[in-house]
């Protein structure tokens, strides 16, 4: 609706700013993939807890920022050097301790994080028809999430981390027929030495962070290709639910019927039990 | 028909009818879009692009899985290491064994080996000791005690070279790793991580592991005396034991070579990794070695 505001001369700063976004918009089509992307129709009963698979996303872009800065000081030397590293970012560099910290706590936030969206879906049964493929990409995340913790804990190379990790990969190592090629694989050889540091910090930095990145990208797009499961205790979602059932039932009804009495009540079987004289 | 007719001076529309081709002259071309038997050339280009694409993305992933995969699956090599004089092991005569209540069974000789990683407190045991303990008397309930001292300094007595045995202990916990530690008191091993027991053959006593702690290669050589390689290889250049333990020779050395897993019964199995049983049903789980 045109009002007095759409006639005369525009300010200069906004007119500036359509122009630009109507030139990257000519050129992308990047209105339509906001709208697209962002503002979506989602259910009644929507709440706080739709908003965890986000909060994980947002700590996993934590990780990577602060991931990427530490990286600048970090050494991956085993020989005292990758802790020595480790010393100088907590206790010399401008707000080193924060950005570790950062790094350090997020981990487990992402942990917990994760684990609480997939108790969400699981309980909201959100991973039902059509949204399978969600859940098997999220399925991957979480193994992804998990080993980026494996990793990322051996770097400190202390000897807790030292320990720790030894025990873990033998864990891994401890499963049956592939395990000890696995465990062999993960730490560069029969026993955990520089090459495996330098192998986990790869893992940890190179490899995992690219293919949590893609997994994150399929979850998304299954997400807003499907939408938001509606709540389990959504009206809608239970009057679907019942007729489906009710549907489900009726066939049964109606293949039984057509089944011969022989099939249904065995010739053997008391009069009694075929319901008397039906 | 007047209408039909082309007006004078519309150029090309003179000379009468049209002359040229028509359409229902051309025989059409045979349209095998809906054929899935027939390679049109389409399809034959995307195909071969995907092809080619496979091709390419194998050139690079298979050079780069066999880097990253390859090397650390390589087997082991192992050479013989001489840990010093036998005579430092080899104690004549053999070691006294305490008449007091004790599990002791000889002596055990602690080395740190140079592994790949100087974090990793990676030794071996060398032990000196019985070789089957239980033949050692043990005091009867209400038996007087000079009486069973006399039986034991009888039993000691008898005790020839040939009831003892030299045993390598590689000190990596055979539940998930971790470097277990002789502990003189208890005269066994304890794992510091889940509290795996050991005694101080490396036999399971208590905790998690699944097998007793693995053994390392030793052997006395004379270091003047050479051999040729099948020799070595079929244990010639060996000393027996009990005639190294008699004798002074300096030239005697004790040698450390390959490591090898044991059952509980001390029967000797392929070196297998921590957690794995090498003996029982469970050990089927790991065929390969």
């Amino acid at each position: 609706m045109l009002t007095t505001k759409d006639i005369g001369p525009k300010n200069p700063v906004q007119k500036g700013t359509e122009a630009t976004i109507d030139y990257v918009d000519d050129r992308s089509g990047i209105k339509t993939g906001t709208r697209w992307f962002l503002f979506r129709n989602i259910p009644a009963g929507t709440s706080w807890f739709q908003t965890l698979g986000f909060t994980a996303m947002v700590v996993f872009g934590m990780q990577a920022i602060t991931g990427i800065i530490l990286a600048m000081y970090y050494v991956p030397d085993s020989k005292g050097g990758a802790y020595q590293s480790i010393e100088y970012i907590t206790n010399e560099v401008t707000w080193g301790w924060l950005v570790r910290g950062m790094h350090k706590w997020g981990a487990s936030v992402m942990i917990i994080v994760v684990f609480l969206h997939m108790a969400r879906v699981f309980i909201w049964g959100a991973y039902k028809y059509p949204r399978e493929l969600t859940w098997v990409t999220g399925s991957f995340l979480l193994l992804l999430t998990m080993f980026m913790g494996l990793t990322g804990y051996l770097l400190v190379w202390d000897q807790k981390a030292y320990w720790a990790t030894v025990v873990a990969v033998n864990i891994f190592a401890s499963a049956p027929i592939v395990g000890p090629y696995i465990g062999d694989i993960l730490r560069a050889g029969p026993e955990f030495g520089p090459a495996t540091l330098s192998r986990f910090y790869s893992i940890h930095m190179l490899v995992i962070p690219g293919a949590i990145a893609t997994f994150i990208g399929l979850h998304l797009y299954f997400i807003v290709r499907l939408g938001i499961s509606e709540p389990p205790w959504s009206k809608r979602r239970l009057r679907i639910e019942r007729d489906d059932e009710d549907a489900r039932r009726a066939a049964a009804r109606e293949k039984a019927k057509a089944l011969p009495r022989s099939v249904n009540y065995p010739a053997s079987w008391p009069v009694e039990a075929k319901g008397g004289a039906r | 028909m007047a209408e039909d007719e082309p007006k004078e001076g519309t150029p090309g529309t003179q000379g009468g009818p049209y002359q040229g081709p028509r359409v229902a002259d051309f025989t059409p071309e045979p349209d095998h879009s809906d054929d899935p038997g027939y390679v049109t050339r389409t399809r034959f280009l995307s195909n071969a692009a995907f092809a080619g694409t496979g091709v390419l993305a194998a050139a690079i992933l298979v050079p780069v899985v066999g880097f990253a995969v390859a090397t650390p699956l390589k087997a082991e090599e192992f050479r013989w290491v001489d840990i010093g004089p036998a005579n430092d092991y080899l104690k004549n005569p053999p070691p006294y064994v305490d008449p007091a209540p004790s599990t002791k069974v000889g002596e055990v000789t602690s080395l740190a080996v140079a592994g790949p990683s100087s974090d990793a407190d990676r030794r071996i045991y060398v032990v000196y000791g019985l070789k089957d303990p239980s033949t050692r008397p043990q005091p009867t309930p209400g038996e007087p005690a000079a009486a069973f001292e006399a039986k034991f300094a009888a039993w000691a007595r008898g005790l020839r070279a040939n009831d003892f045995d030299l045993i390598a202990i590689w000190n990596r916990c055979a539940h998930l790793g971790c470097p277990v530690a002789y502990s003189p008191g208890s005269a066994g091993y304890v794992c510091p991580c889940h509290g795996g027991a050991y005694d101080s053959r490396g036999l399971v006593t208590g905790g998690p592991p699944p097998r007793p702690l693995d053994r390392v290669d030793i052997k006395v050589v004379d270091q003047n005396k050479k051999f040729e390689p099948q020799d070595i290889e079929a244990g010639k250049d060996r000393v027996p034991l009990a005639v190294a333990a008699k004798s002074n020779n300096p030239n005697l050395r004790v040698l450390v070579g390959k490591p090898f897993s044991i059952d509980q019964q001390q029967q000797p199995h392929p070196l297998s990794g921590p957690g794995e049983p090498v003996s029982g049903t469970l050990s089927y789980l790991y065929p390969f070695h």
